[in-house]
């Protein structure tokens, strides 16, 4: 039975984001909207200060809070691991992002518009291509997928239904890596199958001590930390997010 | 009859709540996909329907006209 | 003559069309049609337009005014529906002026309650189908859907029909443009003593059966809060049995106000005694006694020992960002409760002041909805997000305002339609 799984090594993570850029192209999502995130940590008072990253994917629990609270279903995991969004189910009701201890759920507050890759009905697109050439709109995000055939994949769809990181699951069914770990430039992501003996990230299991974000939630997260330390009361953001919707 | 009808309409009731609740919506324990999916769509309106029927019994009870207290 | 021959034709003012009370109705459908106007606008660009965003980086509350007046509205029903089933179970007679408009209470509040959750929807319509279609029981969130809103609306509405019918009855030996409503509602009630037997017993069943299915669907309202481990300041076993009693206490408190109206606008005496209002202040002073003993015993707790993340959310309630509206709360809530404790060892009651402390308990019921609903979200966040901010915009104050407009005009115009009073045995027929 496959069981994705994902390994985030922080002692090389170096907070340059190009995972977040990654998903937001791969995935279509809005202004605001942050499926991948990277932590940019400080600890400590100068001038004894640390600095950390924090990748901050959803967390496909195994025990999701957000599937227990889904008033019709429509958040649900499937057995290979994923926790997916069903967009075409989703009523907008924003309990999944409640019930959620990692803040990994957005919801599409406004028609969704100024995209990271591309804003296909925009006017302005017509200018510059002047037709000729029709922005590339991947075509798996339009798909039902999985054996229960659901609409899962990308963001932004439409207003008023939630969304999040589905370790790309477009991707995945392909036997593809998701976005921010095909893009990591010093291996920080590591996506597999735990229960595969010969995959990168069950070597990693059994070599390696990991931890997981906030355990004592009783969550039991599918990501998996190697190296540096979780975040402490005393961490902070050094920059906060400017955008909102 | 009035009597019959109420006490039938409650049990019926109950049995709808009953059924719908722990058989017919999303299956309790179960795993992946199915614990999102009702094992029958519209099973939660059988519920509502059912705990209508019981307190709508009250209903028929108080209102059925008195030509059906042949009993 | 000729006046009380025109107050004879219906009692209670049924019928009436004052020139008070047609301005009123007109000012209510203003209001909610600005509210509608409102609603369009969420509607057609998004919740957007309200003050909500998503937790998290976004740095917002992703439920804000409409949940708390959600909880609101639900918990002003508990009163209602209680005080008329306790004043029938244990025949409560000096308190039966009050038993009807208790009940009209609780369907119009229940029904604005319900209005306010598919308002803070993000697809409203699609939800209304898929909730029927898709509900999972294991969600906290179908114990409201299904017990609440389909079982205990319909419940009251069956009691408020059963005991509407004597009434309408009487009214409809009468000619009136609304002889035809009356006779609906009737649905030819003969107040022989077979007839009056079924009604009893009838009632008497539904009374005890609504009883606990209220409980129980208050009950799931708190879950929906009280079980999520993932928020500091909600998880918490209190919930619960806290949403019930101020449940209770703000409910009690709108039927004081709405009793002091109801008894203003009644052309005589209709048994709305200082003694019917005496026994709503004891009853709404104990469950405000319960309400302090549950939210000393919170306090104490979180300020006591707590993960940080707690911690931080009680001082924010404190000391920080949303102490005025803590301590604004405390206050509405206390202070009533000293002044209802003075008037109920001295034994004398004073109804402006009852009323008074009706709104004042309301005010504060409100305000500590927001700060179970709002605080957790933009200040308790677990992993080290930056804390957020959320303040409503005039849509959410809009469509709120003509939530309680409506609600008001559907009872301004329940009193016209039907006696808002039951009409005493030896009738005014």
């Amino acid at each position: 039975m496959v069981r994705y799984a994902m390994a985030v090594d922080l002692d090389r993570c170096q907070g340059c984001r190009a995972c977040m850029e990654a998903c937001k192209i791969e995935n279509n999502t809005v202004q605001s909207v942050f499926w991948m995130y990277v932590f940019r940590l400080e600890s400590g008072e100068y001038p004894d200060t640390k600095m950390s990253f924090l990748p901050r994917p959803c967390q496909h629990c195994d025990n999701a809070p957000c599937v227990k609270v889904c008033p019709v279903g429509a958040r649900y995991k499937r057995e290979d691991g994923l926790v997916l969004t069903d967009f075409e189910r989703c009523i907008g009701c924003r309990y999944c992002e409640l019930a959620c201890p990692y803040g990994v759920n957005y919801f599409n507050w406004a028609k969704p518009e100024k995209r990271q890759y591309l804003d296909f009905g925009h006017p302005g697109v017509e200018a510059v291509t002047g037709g000729v050439v029709p922005p590339y709109q991947n075509p798996d995000l339009a798909v039902k997928h999985g054996e229960e055939r659901r609409l899962t994949a990308g963001g932004g769809h439409f207003k008023g239904v939630v969304e999040k990181c589905t370790f790309c699951v477009q991707r995945v069914e392909k036997a593809l890596q998701p976005a921010c770990v095909g893009t990591c430039p010093v291996g920080a992501l590591v996506f597999g199958d735990i229960e595969e003996e010969s995959s990168p990230i069950a070597g990693m299991l059994h070599d390696r001590p990991y931890f997981r974000l906030l355990e004592e939630a009783g969550t039991r997260p599918s990501v998996l930390y190697f190296g540096g330390a979780p975040p402490t009361e005393d961490s902070r953001e050094i920059e906060t997010v400017k955008a909102r919707v | 009859m009035r009597k019959a009808l109420t006490i039938s309409m409650i049990a019926v009731g109950i049995a709808l709540m009953v059924i719908s609740y722990f058989g017919l919506t999303a299956p309790w324990g179960a795993r992946g996909v199915a614990n999102s999916n009702p094992r029958m769509q519209f099973a939660p309106l059988v519920f509502v329907v059912g705990v209508m029927m019981a307190f709508g019994s009250a209903l028929v009870y108080e209102m059925l006209p008195d030509r059906f207290d042949r009993d | 003559m000729p006046a009380a021959i025109n107050e004879a034709l219906l009692p209670r003012g049924v019928g009436r069309l004052t020139r008070g009370w047609t301005i009123f109705i007109l000012a209510m459908v203003a209001i909610s049609a600005l509210g509608w106007y409102a609603y369009i606008r969420e509607f057609t660009e998004g919740m957007a337009v309200t003050g909500m965003r998503d937790v998290g980086t976004m740095g917002g509350a992703t439920w804000g005014l409409y949940i708390t007046f959600v909880v609101y509205f639900v918990g002003v029903s508990f009163a209602g529906i209680t005080i008329a089933v306790v004043i029938r179970l244990f025949k409560l007679d000096h308190l039966r002026p009050l038993a009807r408009m208790a009940e009209v209470l609780t369907v119009v509040s229940l029904v604005l309650g319900a209005i306010a959750i598919v308002a803070d929807l993000g697809q409203p319509f699609r939800g209304m189908i898929n909730l029927f279609r898709y509900a999972r029981p294991q969600s906290p969130f179908f114990g409201t859907f299904t017990m609440v809103i389909a079982g205990y609306l319909f419940a009251s509405l069956v009691y408020l029909w059963l005991t509407s019918r004597r009434d309408a009855a009487i009214l409809a030996q009468r000619p009136s443009r609304l002889r035809w409503l009356h006779r609906i509602v009737a649905a030819g009630y003969a107040d022989t003593p077979a007839e009056r037997e079924r009604h009893s017993r009838a009632t008497f069943w539904l009374a005890i059966s609504i009883l606990p299915m209220l409980v129980v669907a208050h009950s799931t309202l708190g879950f929906v809060f009280g079980l999520q481990v993932g928020r500091p300041g909600w998880y918490s076993a209190l919930q619960a049995p806290a949403f019930v009693v101020l449940a209770g206490v703000s409910g009690t408190g709108v039927l004081i106000i709405l009793a002091a109206i109801v008894r203003r606008m009644m052309p005589r005496d209709v048994g709305l005694t200082t003694q019917v209002f005496a026994w709503l202040g004891r009853f709404m002073m104990l469950l405000l006694f319960v309400y302090v003993y549950f939210m000393v015993t919170e306090l104490l707790t979180a300020t006591y020992a707590g993960s940080e993340r707690e911690v931080q959310v009680t001082r924010e309630m404190l000391w920080g960002e949303y102490s005025w509206i803590f301590w604004s709360s405390v206050g509405l809530l206390v202070t009533p409760l000293i002044g209802l404790t003075v008037q109920s060892i001295r034994r004398s009651w004073s109804v402006p002041w009852l009323v008074a402390s009706g709104i004042a308990v309301n005010l504060g019921a409100v305000g500590k909805r927001y700060l179970i609903a709002v605080p957790s979200q933009t200040h308790g966040q677990l992993l080290p997000y930056v804390d957020g901010s959320y303040w409503p915009t005039w849509v959410e104050f809009a469509v709120v305002a003509s939530l309680l407009a409506f609600g008001a005009l559907v009872i301004g115009v329940f009193m016209k339609v039907l006696p808002i009073v039951e009409l005493e045995e030896a009738g005014d027929a």
